[in-house]
């Protein structure tokens, strides 16, 4: 019987849908290939996550589930994605019953694996010449006009990043906690330049009006942040909490930020 | 009006022309460079940033409406231009704040998201949202993204976003091409982009934005599902299964929101059979009044010519999907998601509270168009928001009226549309509630408006009957879009949240700036996660998100006296030590202003909606007069308090990381 089935399968070959199946395995293929390799092309993960995830499953299965044509372009696109997201959270939860833990590669088996099974389903429901594509029928003139639009809606996102990025808050952060190495009784002083330009600073440790430590010409460059140590002596009384001031190199009189700590 | 049976399956596919006026794209490109310009200048605090933010906004509106209102466009056409509008307007939250979450809620899913990619599995409880913890569907596709994509949280999402922004987009039109032509379809979804919440709020990272969707998604297979004849019955339903499945474990309101609408049309079936029966001899010709048999004559020559099978078959069919989502949202929340219950709660006891006020008469209405500081939005935003609503009204009424008036109506859907329609006008009295009514409104407004647009649609369906060709003859059509469109963006939206901007006191995306989140970054690296910190409502999102801390709410302790009183006295020192409080994040900024949305905590504080001053300085600078408190960090508007000696006992090592 089998062999009978087998037989009738062989001679339908050619004229199957083997469109599903084949951008199944293009896509797994590549995405897979760029894991084992290691080679981390953020500009091609992104575009080949996007096939995986919310191309790909919906699109074989679309063509599982309706080997006819069911409307028009606009159909299939909506059951192409829409699918794709249905699978994608119904499949997270069936990862996370069975094998609990939902990472990179138990999102890509289980993307691949759902979009095969509907490959095959599709291959052996749909006949290839009932799966006409529609085509997109783009003058030269027209793909250069969509061209132009996308280059502008691009355009705009970069202005808004710019401008997000130009019309930042500037300021400087100062910070004291115990060191890490709990042992001993050293303090983490800490200072982080989020002024958009190098500036140069000086600390000052008091206790009271005891001065414990100085720290001149501290500068740094926008985004760097300097940590220091400082040692305090355990065995002193101390009746009030130990000061640190930050003071910037172009306003040495005023203190630009103060932090305290009360010693245990 | 061309009400029709559903469509059949077609037979072949047409070829694909997307435009016959292709310049329209560049236009709306054109229009999103212009916004992107505005925003740039809005940061800039320059005064012609918010003509153009219109300017713009219409410019990627008006081309596209007008497309579509046009006779003789083919149905490819109207498609394209649908998505090429939904994807613009999902742009203009994206070129907002292009690059991290803005609105509140999506600072809950971030965090939600961190959380399952730290953990790598789901249901991980999340402080800041507890709810959504049992509702991952976004999180999960999220995840996914940024996993396989190697992209950030925020990438990943806007990704998402934008595939689900087309689902809504190609849902909404086949479904309303369901029981309509195409010419009504698409204007009913252009219709249902003026809604107040289509630009910004069902475009933010939350779940409702995936779960709204595929709600629809589900409504079209639900249409088709019960379609006749029946056709590829397996298949159909094996998608609108599906469909319900995710929805129900994405978004609970829509989850119910889609059981609600299936029970309706259910129930409208043998319903309208029902009153048919007892209205008959009520509309006879020897009927008395007779005012009153011209007037239900109408409406029941609505039923009278239903054939019997189809609407069996809507009937079984919308029946069993009622059950079945029902079923769905009721096995999930039983087994998975109870903490819903504990989240709605509250919401029907304001509600509740609300009521009791009415009834007592002392119940004191939101002034419409005023944001919690009192700051009133221009004259012209409030005529245009008035406008909008007495045309989504009017609009809705015209639809009822002229789905009576059409003796071949035969749809069940159609009359549970209408219901949702009215329904929404319902609603509307909602927005005078200050805080809970307008979040309500908010939040059932996407799902009623679908309902509405259709209504809308038909109306201006009536309205360009006749017309064969020039474009002046829509105008009068899409200035009533254009009203409906600005009017909308103002009620729903005060100026404020619109566009970026510089800083404003507890003010949504104008409040989030860079030195907020790096005092979130600092405290995950310098102090760890998961930490207890009391703030304010802005700072506890940045904290609770990239800080990935414990920020501790309302809902769990008191904590508004700790930073309202004038002094740190033995009560507010009981709260920290009762709610073990380690750090006290205190914005000094918040004395500089009245916060926009009413309150600086929660909206519950003394004074919400109703402060006439900001909070003195003196009440956030106390902290550092106090013995054994530390001020560990000072970035000069933030700063960081460590109060664990105020209830740690001495022995107690101090845990830093």
């Amino acid at each position: 019987m089998f062999a009978h089935y087998g037989e009738n399968l062989m001679n339908k070959l050619p004229t199957l849908n083997w469109f599903p199946l084949l951008l199944t395995l293009g896509v797994g293929t590549v995405y897979m290939l760029l894991e084992q390799t290691g080679i981390t092309v953020v500009s091609l993960r992104l575009p080949l996550a996007v096939l995986l995830l919310l191309v790909v499953p919906g699109y074989a299965a679309g063509a599982a589930l309706f080997p006819r044509p069911i409307g028009g372009w606009a159909e299939r696109w909506l059951l192409t994605i829409g699918l794709s997201i249905t699978t994608a959270i119904l499949g997270s939860l069936g990862i996370f019953w069975y094998a609990e833990t939902l990472n990179e590669r138990s999102w890509a088996v289980v993307s691949i694996g759902v979009a095969l099974v509907f490959s095959f389903i599709a291959l052996v429901r749909t006949p290839a010449k009932q799966q006409r594509l529609s085509t997109f029928q783009l003058s030269g003139r027209q793909l250069s006009v969509a061209g132009v639009s996308g280059m502008l809606a691009l355009s705009a996102i970069l202005i808004a990043i710019w401008g997000e990025q130009v019309y930042q808050t500037t300021f400087t952060q100062l910070w004291v906690v115990p060191a890490a190495d709990q042992q001993s009784s050293a303090l983490s002083i800490g200072v982080g330049n989020f002024e958009g330009r190098t500036t140069t600073y000086s600390i000052s440790v008091q206790h009271g009006q005891d001065m414990l430590d100085q720290l001149s010409a501290l500068t740094l460059a926008p985004g760097e942040e300097q940590v220091v140590t400082l040692d305090i002596d355990a065995t002193r009384p101390y009746t009030q909490p130990i000061t640190v001031m930050l003071y910037r190199a172009d306003e040495q009189d005023t203190v630009y930020r103060s932090v305290h700590v009360w010693p245990e | 009006v061309n009400l029709q049976q559903p469509r059949k399956m077609q037979s072949q596919l047409p070829a694909v022309s997307l435009f016959r006026s292709f310049w329209l794209l560049p236009l709306a490109s054109l229009g999103l460079v212009l916004l992107a310009v505005a925003n740039t200048g809005a940061r800039a605090a320059v005064s012609w940033a918010e003509p153009l933010f219109w300017g713009s906004l219409l410019l990627l509106f008006v081309p596209l409406a007008a497309h579509l209102l046009l006779p003789g466009r083919s149905r490819n056409e109207r498609v394209g231009t649908l998505l090429v509008l939904g994807l613009g307007f999902y742009l203009v939250r994206v070129l907002h704040h292009p690059t991290a979450p803005m609105f509140h809620d999506e600072f809950l899913h971030w965090r939600s998201t961190d959380t399952l990619l730290q953990f790598h599995t789901l249901f991980v409880p999340n402080p800041a949202l507890p709810v959504g913890a049992h509702y991952p569907g976004i999180h999960a596709l999220t995840a996914a993204v940024a996993q396989l994509g190697g992209v950030d949280i925020y990438t990943a999402a806007t990704v998402v976003l934008g595939a689900a922004r087309l689902v809504l987009v190609l849902a909404l039109f086949l479904f309303f091409e369901q029981f309509s032509d195409e010419q009504v379809a698409s204007v009913a979804t252009l219709c249902y982009m003026v809604n107040p919440s289509f630009v910004f709020w069902s475009a933010q990272f939350g779940y409702e934005s995936l779960a709204l969707p595929l709600a629809i998604f589900a409504l079209y297979g639900a249409a088709r599902y019960t379609a006749f004849p029946p056709t590829n019955t397996i298949g159909v339903s094996l998608v609108v299964l599906a469909s319900f499945a995710a929805v129900s474990i994405s978004h609970h309101l829509s989850s119910f929101a889609l059981a609600a609408f299936l029970s309706l049309w259910a129930l409208t079936v043998p319903l309208c059979r029902s009153i048919g029966k007892v209205l008959r001899p009520l509309v006879s010709e020897q009927a008395r009044p007779r005012w009153l048999a011209r007037l239900l004559r109408p409406i029941m020559n609505a039923w009278s010519t239903t054939p019997a099978t189809p609407q069996h078959w809507q009937f079984l069919g919308s029946t069993w999907l009622a059950v079945f989502s029902i079923v769905l949202i009721v096995a999930w929340i039983t087994f998975v998601a109870f903490t819903v219950v504990n989240y709605a709660g509250p919401y029907f006891v304001r509600l509740g509270n609300v009521m009791h006020d009415i009834v007592q008469g002392s119940f004191v209405n939101r002034q419409l168009f005023s944001a919690g500081s009192g700051q009133v939005a221009p004259l012209w935003e409030r005529l245009a928001g008035y406008a909008a609503a007495l045309l989504t009204i009017a609009g809705v009424f015209g639809g009822l009226l002229l789905l009576f008036r059409a003796r071949h109506y035969t749809n069940a859907l159609v009359l549970a549309l209408a219901a949702g329609a009215i329904g929404y006008l319902a609603s509307h009295p909602m927005r005078f509630i200050p805080e809970i009514g307008v979040e309500l409104a908010a939040r059932t407004g996407p799902f009623l408006f679908v309902a509405v647009a259709y209504m809308l649609a038909l109306t201006l369906h009536w309205f360009l009957r006749g017309l064969t060709a020039g474009i002046w003859r829509v105008l009068p059509a899409l200035a009533v879009l254009v009203v409906m469109f600005v009017g909308n963006i103002s009620i729903g939206w005060y100026p404020s949240e619109r566009m970026p901007g510089p800083y404003q006191v507890v003010a949504q995306g104008r409040s989030i700036e860079r030195q907020g989140e790096a005092a979130a970054h600092w405290t995950q690296e310098w102090l760890g996660r998961q930490q207890r910190i009391a703030t304010d409502r802005i700072n506890r999102l940045l904290q609770a998100s990239y800080g990935r801390q414990h920020t501790v709410t309302n809902n769990e302790l008191w904590i508004i006296p700790v930073f309202f009183e004038p002094q740190l006295g033995l009560e507010e020192r009981a709260i920290i030590e009762d709610g073990r409080i380690e750090y006290l994040v205190v914005d000094r900024r918040l004395s500089s202003g009245i916060p926009m949305f009413g309150f600086y905590f929660n909206e519950v504080e003394p004074q919400a909606f109703n402060r006439s001053e900001p909070l003195p300085a003196e009440v956030l600078t106390k902290f550092d007069r106090i013995d054994q408190v530390d001020r560990i960090f000072d970035s000069g508007e933030i700063r960081i308090y460590d109060v664990r000696p105020l209830w740690r006992e001495p022995d107690e090592q101090t845990a830093y990381p």
